[in-house]
């Protein structure tokens, strides 16, 4: 796994966030209490003079971790985050990808109607799924969410696009270029609380975390981030690999996602 | 209100809302430190599976101290309940 300069990737970050911040006229971000969403929180607060600007939004499905909840609540607390909890329904005869996907895309727009957001600030990495990799990094989405994969604009240097021509938003993705070691190798430098979930038991640990029902932990050890780091540059598996969303094939998720899906 | 595991019995039966938070009031004063989430079927829509699923719930020796549901019922509307699981610890025992 290739490390980079964690300076360089910092300061593109910032840079990315006050852009978003200016040229938009309502932005918020999404907070799973995961690792990228909560080191992206922290690059706010270095951007930002301490504070984080914009509300933070948590779909809340309800079958999420304990040990989440637990995180998101202390955190927010401290970082006196203005926390926003949209609440995810769980439908039934609904499938797989499809399962997460529409259900949290519906709150999503719930709650975009409801504030007005014009950009959504969201964690994702290149590196994460070959999906996420087509992203740019301010992504437009129609009225409906609809993504237009095969149309984006493009981004030449430091150019972004950010004029709107629907009434859709702009999704804006800070950490694109950033791996799953540089986030780890970010968090023991910056000292960022984590979900706990993500260090070993003793036995097990989450490489990635997603709810209760579609999360599976891998045989880990690792107790540290220290020790994650370690585990990481001997590890050849994917780091979703125990996300069962992402066992669907490819073409489907990618049709699920320019379809408005999350 | 009662014990905790008279409060685990309604739960049982009635996984309304104002149970939960009766239960989860008297949780932080007991002896129980670790959740198991026990899903008896994993098909791949999480609605269905809800009902089926329940949690083990373990005191700080690991013994086990009775189990919940994972959901809350009301008005034949259902939704997860893990929130109410929070200061829980995942079930760590290494057999």
């Amino acid at each position: 796994m290739i490390k980079q300069d964690l300076d360089s990737i910092e300061t593109k970050a910032e840079f990315i966030l006050r852009e978003a911040t200016s040229r938009f006229r309502n932005v918020a971000a999404l907070w799973s209490m995961g690792k990228d969403s909560t080191v992206m929180l922290a690059i706010a607060r270095k951007a930002f003079l301490g504070k984080v600007p914009f509300p933070v939004i948590h779909i809340d499905n309800s079958i999420d971790f304990p040990e989440a909840y637990e995180f998101r609540d202390s955190l927010a607390k401290k970082w006196r985050l203005n926390l926003i909890v949209a609440e995810s329904a769980i439908k039934r005869n609904l499938i797989g990808a499809a399962c997460c996907g529409k259900n949290k895309t519906e709150a999503l727009k719930t709650v975009m109607a409801e504030y007005g957001f014009d950009a959504l600030i969201v964690s994702i990495r290149r590196d994460e799924h070959g999906i996420r990799a087509k992203e740019r990094y301010m992504s437009p989405r129609d009225k409906d969410f609809k993504w237009d994969y095969k149309n984006q604009p493009a981004e030449l240097w430091d150019n972004y696009t950010s004029k709107l021509d629907t009434d859709g938003h702009v999704r804006i993705h800070p950490l694109l270029d950033w791996n799953e070691i540089d986030i780890w190798r970010y968090i023991k430098r910056e000292r960022i609380p984590v979900n706990p979930l993500y260090f070993s038991n003793g036995r097990q640990r989450y490489r990635s975390l997603g709810c209760t029902h579609c999360t599976t932990p891998l045989k880990s050890k690792a107790k540290t981030v220290e020790g994650i780091i370690k585990e990481l540059e001997a590890d050849k598996d994917e780091e979703r690999s125990g996300r069962s969303m992402d066992k669907e094939r490819e073409y489907v998720m990618q049709k699920l996602r320019a379809l408005g899906y999350m | 209100m009662g014990s905790v595991k008279e409060v685990m019995l309604d739960l049982r039966k009635h996984p309304t809302e104002k149970n939960w938070k009766a239960f989860s009031s008297k949780l932080h004063r007991s002896s129980i430190r670790y959740y198991k989430i026990v899903f008896t079927v994993k098909s791949s829509s999480k609605g269905e599976d809800l009902e089926k699923s329940c949690v083990e719930l373990y005191d700080a020796g690991h013994s086990k101290a009775g189990t919940v549901p994972l959901f809350v019922k009301e008005s034949g509307k259902i939704r997860g309940a893990t929130a109410y699981l929070k200061g829980l610890r995942r079930y760590n025992k290494v057999i």
